[in-house]
């Protein structure tokens, strides 16, 4: 998998968990490994510079909460995120579907029957 | 970076020292120090949960963290602050428009003195540039001591001079009334206090924001009363729309609004009883006679006259005539008037390329104010904002005759040397705000109040 298709990856299914609640960092790696059964296991050093970034860039915004005597920071999906969210989804299907056709589709869009069928 | 110290063991806080040694930033540091300590412990407690003992718990959780100088060298890069060019461009404009209007109308000929003037102006703006806002909160205590005995010694060392209480220096005296354009700054200190403390940290600002404004009712120039009345407004309105003080936006909107509306009957009552001879002075000022039958009959007379005389560019005929002739014809550098003598001596292009860079700093400033993230970057942008905006607007109806009241000076252009390096100093810590906007959020600045709370 691309290094860069990897990055947009992340992003995608770290807006479509803060779509459903608002969640922490931690949360969001706990959510993400056990939906996925395992397949997504996130380091700390990899979630946060992605957050981080997603701030920055408005599709999240934070807020503070105390929990367990400490405060936690809390990302919250901004109305600029659901807009990325659906662009980014919609990327996603199409690169999906390009891979799917690409495995099952034998002889379909063959550039040499293609090239034969012209003459 | 107290909270990781008191929770994690010495293998914890190293790895979080390693992150947060990667990031430039201070302020950032410690927000991310936070997050990575909160982090590390709910792992460590789920790690517990499924079996190990505390210190092997929290070994595998900060090994699961990640390579800690790769980590803390990503976040570098994301929060690094951001120079804020966008609005470099209508300061130094307005900066040079300053220097030029004073060499043209000020009475100071000396280009030392006029690079002096302007180069302390730059470098004060400068220094609030460079300076992080968020330290002013956190360390608020240290700050409102500071405040209290500067304002109680102002009481002791004062000249009156016109009524009013000046500072007596070597080279000139330096008016009180200034004080209106950095106690919002002190007020700033106070809501560092009042952090989270509900309605008590609510009664602390509206106290001290009543104590401010009785000083500057003493100060007696009332231009900067309203200035003063109008920043602390604004500041204690975003406050609690932010929910500042923890006592829910609803209760804070109802407290908030009571209070605007006993603020509004105490100062129209106070204009009216109190201030109504300056009232009178004003439009006697501005019609060319004393009028003691009322000012708002004066007021919208005068106003059809003012609008000819701004559409037409001429000197006019009647009562103006003698008003215009004097700005154009003093010597003096005519602070009050400055902008209808530049627009009368150096043509209206002037004036409109003035008033365009205002323009642009005040909507491009509002704009970067509605994408800030902390609360305390809201407060604090909003209430510079507010006092920049308050100035200039003011400034600009009474020079186009519209305002019978004479206002403060116009940010960076107009003549007045404390005003000028003061309004450098707040639009400096204004574009700090927005170029640590990514940096930290209000809990990490604020981590002593909390705890106390």
């Amino acid at each position: 998998m691309p290094k860069e298709n990897a990055g947009v990856q992340i992003s995608l299914l770290l807006l479509k968990l803060l779509e459903e609640k608002d969640m922490y960092g931690y949360e969001m790696i706990a959510t993400l490994a056990n939906r996925s059964e395992e397949v997504f296991q996130l380091k700390a050093g990899t979630l946060y510079p992605i957050l981080h970034n997603m701030e920055k860039e408005n599709w999240v915004q934070t807020y503070e909460a105390m929990a367990d005597g400490r405060i936690r920071k809390y990302y919250q999906l901004t109305k600029q995120g659901k807009i990325q969210l659906q662009e980014q989804t919609a990327k996603w299907k199409k690169y999906a579907q390009a891979i799917q056709n690409v495995l099952e589709g034998e002889g379909k869009g063959d550039y040499e029957a293609d090239k034969r069928c012209t003459f | 970076m107290k909270q990781t110290k008191d929770v994690l063991s010495e293998m914890g806080q190293q790895y979080v020292h390693t992150v947060c040694e990667q990031i430039q930033c201070k302020s950032a540091r410690k927000a991310v120090a936070w997050e990575l300590t909160d982090h590390i412990l709910c792992q460590k407690q789920d790690f517990m949960e499924q079996g190990m003992q505390d210190e092997e718990a929290e070994i595998c959780a900060v090994l699961e963290m990640g390579e800690g100088k790769e980590v803390g060298m990503a976040l570098d890069q994301i929060h690094r602050p951001k120079c804020q060019w966008q609005l470099m461009i209508p300061v130094f404009l307005l900066f040079g428009f300053g220097l030029v209007s004073r060499f043209l109308f000020s009475d100071i000929v000396e280009f030392e003195s006029l690079f002096l003037l302007t180069g302390v102006g730059i470098g004060l703006f400068f220094l609030a540039y460079f300076l992080d806002v968020a330290v002013l909160y956190s360390m608020g205590k240290w700050f409102v001591l500071v405040v209290f005995l500067v304002l109680g010694l102002s009481f002791v060392l004062y000249h009156e001079h016109n009524g009013q209480p000046y500072f007596a220096m070597r080279y000139g005296m330096i008016p009180y009334y200034d004080f209106a354009l950095i106690l919002p700054i002190a007020q700033f200190a106070i809501y560092g206090l009042g952090y989270q403390r509900q309605k008590k940290g609510f009664l602390l600002c509206v106290v001290s924001i009543g104590l401010f404004f009785l000083y500057l009712l003493w100060c007696d120039h009332i231009s900067y009363v309203l200035l003063y009345g109008v920043a602390a407004w604004s500041s204690l309105g975003v406050a609690v729309f932010c929910d500042w003080f923890g006592i829910g936006k609803k209760e804070g909107k109802r407290l908030f609004f009571v209070l605007t509306a006993i603020g509004m009957i105490l100062l129209c009552l106070y204009l009216f009883f109190v201030l109504r001879y300056r009232f009178d002075m004003a439009v006697g000022r501005m019609t060319g006679e004393e009028n003691d039958s009322g000012y708002v009959a004066a007021l919208v007379q005068e106003l059809w006259k003012n609008s000819q005389w701004l559409g037409m560019g001429e000197v006019p005929k009647g009562k103006w005539r003698t008003t215009i002739l004097y700005v154009i014809q003093s010597k003096e550098y005519g602070a009050e008037l400055f902008l209808a003598k530049v627009a009368f001596v150096k043509g209206k292009l002037f004036v409109f390329f003035i008033l365009c860079a205002f323009v642009f700093l005040f909507c491009w400033s509002y704009h970067k104010i509605r994408n800030q993230k902390s609360s305390h970057a809201k407060i604090t942008a909003t209430c510079i904002w507010t006092i920049l905006l308050f100035q200039t607007i003011g400034y600009i109806f009474y020079n186009f005759g519209f305002m019978i009241l004479s206002m403060e000076l116009l940010p960076l252009v107009s003549d007045g040397i404390v005003c000028f390096w003061l309004n450098a100093f707040l639009i400096g810590i204004l574009l700090s705000v927005f170029r640590r906007e990514n940096i930290a959020n209000d809990g990490c600045i604020l981590e002593k109040q909390i705890k106390n709370f």
